[in-house]
C-alpha cells in the first residue's frame, strides 16, 4: 500500500474528525454539554482553546484509525472502514470516558455516555473515509473491480 | 475466537488495567499534583466512582483483546507487547494533547510525562491480554 494512499487517507481523516468535531461540539451540541458541565469543568476550561493541540491531537487519531484500518485490521472499503471505525471508536470512548467521569468532575453521568455516541459516530465516520481512500486498486477487469 | 476466550482476555487486561492504575496511581500521584496547573482539587472526585473506572477498564480490555485477537493476531507477551506499545503511545498522545488543547489541568511537561505512563500501563495491559489469548489459543487448537 502507498505511503501518497496513506498521507492522503491521514490528511482528509484528521479533516473530517475536526469538522465533525467542529459541527457536533461547537455548534449542535454546545448548550447541551454546557448544561450538563460539572463545576470542575468551569475551573479548568481553556478559553480560547489551544487549537494548535487540538488540530495535533485529532492528526494522531486519524494516524492511529489508518494504523487499525488500514494495517492492523487490513480492511478497506467504506463499510468496512466504517465497521471496523465505529467497533474502535465506540471500545476507545467507553473507556476513557468511564474512567475519566470515574475520577474527574468534568461532565454529568448523562453527557459521558452521549459523548460516547457521538464520539462513535465522529470516529466511525472518519473510518469510512479512512477506509474508501484505503481501498486497494483491483486489477481491470477483475470481477470485484465492478462492484467497488 | 470463542466467547470464552474473549472473556478471559478481556477481563485479563480489565484487572491488569486496574492494578496497574492503582500502582501508577500511588506512585506518581504526587508527581502529577506538581503538574497541575490549576484547581486539583475542584477538578478530581473526592472519592472516585469505581463502577464506571471498571466499566473503563472492562472496555480497555476488550479492545485490546480485539486488537490482538482479532485485528493484528499478535497472540504471545512479546508480540503483543510491541503493538500495544504502539497502540497505547498513539491513543494517549491524541488524549493527552486534546486534554491540554482544552483544559488546564496538566502542564504541557505534565501532559507528557502522563502520555509515557498511560501508555506504559497499556502496553503492560497488552501483554497480559495477548499472553492470555496464545495460551488459551493453544487449548483450543
Amino acid at each position: 500500500m502507498s505511503i501518497v494512499r496513506y498521507a492522503m487517507a491521514l490528511i482528509v481523516g484528521t479533516l473530517v474528525l475536526l469538522v465533525l468535531g467542529f459541527i457536533l461540539y461547537a455548534m449542535v451540541f454546545t448548550g447541551y454539554f454546557a448544561a450538563n458541565a460539572e463545576p470542575g469543568a468551569g475551573a479548568v476550561a481553556k478559553d480560547p482553546p489551544d487549537m494548535l493541540f487540538i488540530y495535533l491531537s485529532e492528526l494522531i487519531l486519524a494516524a492511529l484509525l489508518c494504523v487499525v484500518i488500514g494495517c492492523w485490521a487490513g480492511v478497506s472499503g467504506m463499510v468496512a472502514g466504517f465497521r471496523t471505525g465505529a467497533v474502535f471508536g465506540f471500545l476507545l470512548s467507553l473507556a476513557i470516558s468511564m474512567m475519566f467521569y470515574g475520577t474527574v468532575n468534568y461532565m454529568n453521568l448523562q453527557a459521558t455516555l452521549f459523548d460516547v455516541v457521538l464520539t462513535t459516530v465522529r470516529v466511525a465516520v472518519a473510518g469510512a473515509v479512512i477506509g474508501m481512500l484505503l481501498r486497494r486498486k483491483r486489477p481491470a477487469g477483475s470481477p470485484a473491480a465492478a462492484g467497488g | 475466537m470463542s466467547a470464552q476466550r474473549f472473556a478471559i482476555a478481556t477481563v485479563s487486561g480489565a484487572v491488569m488495567v486496574l492494578l496497574l492504575g492503582l500502582v501508577t496511581g500511588v506512585l506518581f500521584g504526587g508527581l502529577f499534583e506538581g503538574f497541575a496547573v490549576s484547581a486539583p482539587d475542584l477538578v478530581m472526585k473526592s472519592s472516585p466512582n469505581v463502577w464506571t473506572i471498571v466499566l473503563g477498564a472492562l472496555a480497555m480490555g476488550a479492545l485490546l483483546t480485539v486488537l490482538l485477537g482479532c485485528w493484528t493476531g499478535h497472540t504471545g507477551a512479546v508480540k503483543a507487547l510491541g503493538t500495544s506499545a504502539v497502540f497505547g503511545l498513539l491513543l494517549h498522545l491524541f488524549l493527552g494533547l486534546s486534554l491540554f488543547g482544552m483544559t488546564t489541568m496538566l502542564s504541557l511537561t505534565g501532559t507528557l510525562v502522563k502520555v509515557v505512563i498511560d501508555t506504559a500501563q497499556v502496553a503492560l495491559a497488552g501483554m497480559a491480554v495477548g499472553y492470555v489469548l496464545g495460551r488459551t489459543g493453544q487449548t483450543e487448537a
